[in-house]
């Protein structure tokens, strides 16, 4: 077509188009982060011709960001059930228990592969890969490297798919999954370079994209975390699972929410409030400053909320000082330079100030322990996956090694079914080309005027974060999910402002959008639903746990009315379900 | 009320770069990346710029920030308003300044040099990408890894290279190279100082083999040591000092083979 770069960019109905060509794969992995690049691997090494689809490149995944470590029961005293005990306890008795102690079996293998790839863990006197103690766990068994283990783990697993030559679409944005004749054969990728829809044909599909943290304000994650990946799978009718359990971190920079580790109080941290007391001893007198995540972001909130912040103000102190400079230096450097450079704050002489903030995404696209979804040819794996291993409540340092674990069983079974799956031939992607062509056309070919994408991103944030927040109670849910269908419906209105093909970041944003009010409205009405109180879900109207109606995972399927919830039963039988204390 | 300075170019579009300035709201910590969303969400959709942590561990946002170049996310606005001219060899790109800009009350944010312009604070990192493979960057061991446990190491050993480790790609030290100019084959100081972390590392067999891979005109041999890249780094990597680390083994290897002869 003649001049089509000046027709694409100045026509009303918008420029991107269809690629004149579609690749082939015979595993595609949406993901660059960890489980995507642990998959991506294993399915390699099964033989598999795999290929990672990735909206921004591998390194500047948010597994990178992850700070405190990585659980394996490494020594002689621990053990794998002990890992799944205070998992499964962690995870207020809703996560899957043979998951778990698949997980917790799996875990050393997986870290000492990392390490044998290179990853530079800090170490014992004895030469051995360190370990520090985290947050619910009855053993000082989170290995680490510094407080940048994310980071240190992420560049090793890119590192060993450059030697084996992993092929990467990166800026390569995921869209939609093809789905013909009732499976799963490949994705539809706005590449964002060339500005151009291109259909990637693949007999297996592993949804690896993380989580969905930007849904909320107050969130630690990156600002790619959008659930993406969740969000076209539930699209093509795959369940979503206990959508309604988010994490919130104790310790978040105030003013950033910035990611202080967990592994600053497994150092011996101090959580003080504003009247200089450690109060952590109300709530959690025994594990005090090492209670659970849920617990003690909980403690903080009604710190603040009663008005015992620093100064009546919305944070508490955590101090590091008596650790001393030799320490913070060698142990955690790198909360210490982001509290210098996005607070002003070096911890060696002053608290940090914290708060809580939207961490970590227990629910996701509902699989098994290999990854398989619902829909045959699909996997998930890692912060977009529910398998379930985290149940309700996430302990720290379980994150990593779930995609590590899981990513590479995904990957794995993804190549065993890709090897006995028919060929995917072109015309089985041309309907999904067409209609995603369609629906960026229409999105462009919008007049302008109406609100951008970010006015109703805010508004969507603030609304998740003030009524799914730390704590909850059916009226405010009720309002918030009202919100969330009231931003739903505007979403036809919103415009994007810029038509061109290249960088076309205002589309992006409009596509994340539209995934994002997806997912909220799942989390709403999931946790609307959940008439208990459970791990990160907590319910001031429905204060106590109640086992005989929920212990049980939520299960939502995508319909022209919204989501509609069923409920599947937990996986119990290995240890014994009671009350949770610390 | 800050303004900012903004390169604009669309390079399939447009034949070359052109400034806008923009209006933002100078909130104590906004950062220079919070100023550009502010731009990109609020006044023009059509800004271009790459981000993902917003925390200074991902490598995505690295710019030209009076031309300096940083993490836009991690540089507060305020620091930089009216900042004092930094100490960094000035090299073509860094030399240049735009007409009409006033260092005094403007924020100038450009893309980073040594990278060709996708759009506007978009570089190309296609070549950064290649000379980081080109260095072969993985772990090398010898034989086999013991079965069911780590290779030994020592803290002290782990310590020595953790700086290297450090190190997110972000490629400000690409952008602040005065030494790609006419060798666009330089390997730069990033891909050279990852090979560094590799021969430090006791695990690894290739020792001398890594230098005397990069023993080269678009290896070691195109560093001048001129340091931008240890000034600038926002890891404190020092690619420069590793650089010159295998300046002095090379010139060692080299001595000793003439020794041989």
């Amino acid at each position: 077509m003649a001049g089509s770069q000046d027709s694409a960019l100045s026509s009303s109905t918008g420029g991107i188009e269809a690629a004149e060509f579609a690749v082939s794969h015979d595993v595609a992995v949406i993901g660059g982060g960890l489980a995507g690049l642990r998959a991506a691997l294993a399915a390699a090494a099964a033989g598999a011709d795999v290929a990672i689809v990735t909206k921004v490149h591998p390194l500047r995944s948010h597994s990178g960001a992850a700070q405190g470590g990585i659980n394996a029961a490494l020594r002689d005293d621990d053990s794998p059930e002990m890992h799944a005990f205070d998992t499964v306890k962690g995870s207020d008795y809703l996560a899957d228990q043979e998951a778990v102690m698949v997980m917790a079996r799996e875990a050393p293998a997986r870290v000492l592969e990392m390490e044998h790839w290179g990853c530079a863990f800090s170490r014992t006197e004895d030469g051995r890969i360190a370990q520090r103690p985290f947050g619910g766990a009855g053993f000082p068994r989170t290995c680490y490297a510094q407080d940048r283990t994310g980071h240190s783990l992420l560049h090793t697993l890119f590192e060993t798919c450059v030697r084996e030559d992993v092929r990467v679409y990166e800026e390569f944005f995921a869209t939609r999954l093809a789905v013909s004749g009732g499976r799963c054969v490949g994705l539809v990728a706005l590449d964002l370079k060339e500005g151009r829809l291109v259909g990637i044909q693949s007999r297996a599909v592993v949804v690896a994209t993380g989580g969905y943290g930007q849904v909320f304000a107050r969130s630690t994650n990156a600002l790619i975390n959008t659930g993406d990946g969740a969000a076209i799978a539930y699209r093509a009718g795959v369940p979503l699972e206990d959508m309604e359990f988010v994490q919130f971190h104790p310790t978040t920079l105030f003013g950033s929410n910035i990611l202080m580790t967990e592994g600053a109080r497994g150092e011996g941290g101090y959580l003080v409030n504003g009247s200089g007391e450690r109060f952590m001893a109300r709530y959690a007198a025994k594990a005090m400053e090492l209670g659970p995540r849920d617990i003690v972001a909980r403690a903080i909130q009604t710190e603040t909320d009663e008005g015992r912040g620093i100064g009546g103000r919305p944070y508490v102190h955590l101090d590091l000082r008596h650790l001393g400079e030799a320490r913070i230096i060698e142990r955690l450097p790198g909360i210490r330079e982001i509290a210098m450079h996005f607070a002003g704050v070096d911890p060696v002489r002053e608290p940090i100030p914290i708060q809580p903030g939207q961490h970590y995404s227990m629910g996701g696209v509902a699989c098994d322990v290999h990854g398989a979804t619902d829909l045959p040819g699909l996997y998930a794996a890692g912060e977009a996956a529910c398998v379930s291993v985290h149940g309700a409540n996430r302990l720290g340092g379980n994150s990593l090694l779930d995609t590590l674990v899981f990513g590479k069983r995904a990957g794995e079974a993804a190549a065993a079914y890709a090897r006995t799956a028919p060929e995917v031939v072109e015309g089985d992607l041309r309907g999904a080309i067409e209609e995603e062509v369609d629906r960026v056309g229409e999105v462009l070919g919008r007049p302008s005027g109406g609100p951008r994408p970010a006015e109703l991103r805010a508004a969507l944030r603030e609304a998740m974060f003030a009524r799914f927040g730390v704590f909850r109670d059916g009226a405010a849910m009720e309002e918030g999910l009202d919100t969330v269908r009231a931003l739903r419906g505007r979403l036809d209105e919103v415009s994007v402002d810029y038509k061109g093909v290249t960088f076309n970041q205002a589309l992006v944003s409009y596509l994340e959008l539209d995934a994002m009010l997806e997912l909220a409205e799942v989390v709403a009405l999931g946790a609307l639903r959940r008439q208990e109180s459970r791990g990160s879900h907590a319910r001031r109207d429905f204060p106590a746990r109640d086992d005989e109606g929920f212990l049980r995972h939520t299960m939502a399927v995508r319909t022209s009315e919204g989501p509609a919830l069923s409920y599947r039963p937990v996986g119990l039988g290995v240890f014994e379900v009671k009350e949770r204390a610390y | 009320m800050a303004r900012l300075r903004v390169l604009r170019h669309d390079p399939g579009r447009e034949a070359g770069p052109r400034y806008q300035a923009f209006e933002v709201a100078d909130v104590p910590g906004q950062t220079v990346l919070g100023a550009l969303f502010e731009v990109q969400d609020r006044q023009d959709g059509s800004l271009a710029f790459r981000y993902s942590c917003r925390g200074a561990v991902c490598g995505s946002c690295g710019m030209l920030v009076n031309k300096v170049p940083r993490l836009a996310c991690r540089t507060q606005l305020r620091d930089v308003l009216g900042e004092q001219p930094s100490k960094l060899r000035r090299y073509g790109p860094l030399a240049a300044t735009p007409e009409g800009w006033d260092p005094a009350t403007e924020v100038l944010v450009e893309p980073l040099p040594n990278l060709r312009v996708v759009r506007d604070l978009v570089v190309d990192m296609t070549p950064f990408y290649e000379a980081y493979r080109e260095v072969e960057p993985w772990l090398v061991p010898d034989g086999e890894p013991p079965a069911g446990r780590e290779r030994q190491m020592t803290q002290g050993q782990v310590r020595h290279l953790e700086d290297l480790v450090g190190c997110i790609l972000c490629a400000i030290c690409t952008g602040a190279c005065p030494m790609y100019e006419g060798k666009p084959d330089f390997l730069g100081p990033a891909a050279l100082a990852k090979a560094w972390r590799f021969h430090e590392d006791p695990r690894d067999m290739r020792r001398e083999g890594i230098v005397e891979m990069l023993d080269s005109p678009e290896g070691i041999g195109g560093c001048e040591l001129v340091y931008n890249c240890v000034r600038t780094c926002p890891k404190g990597v020092a690619p420069g000092g590793a650089i010159r680390k295998m300046k002095e083994e090379a010139a060692r290897l080299s001595a000793k083979e003439g020794d041989g002869r």
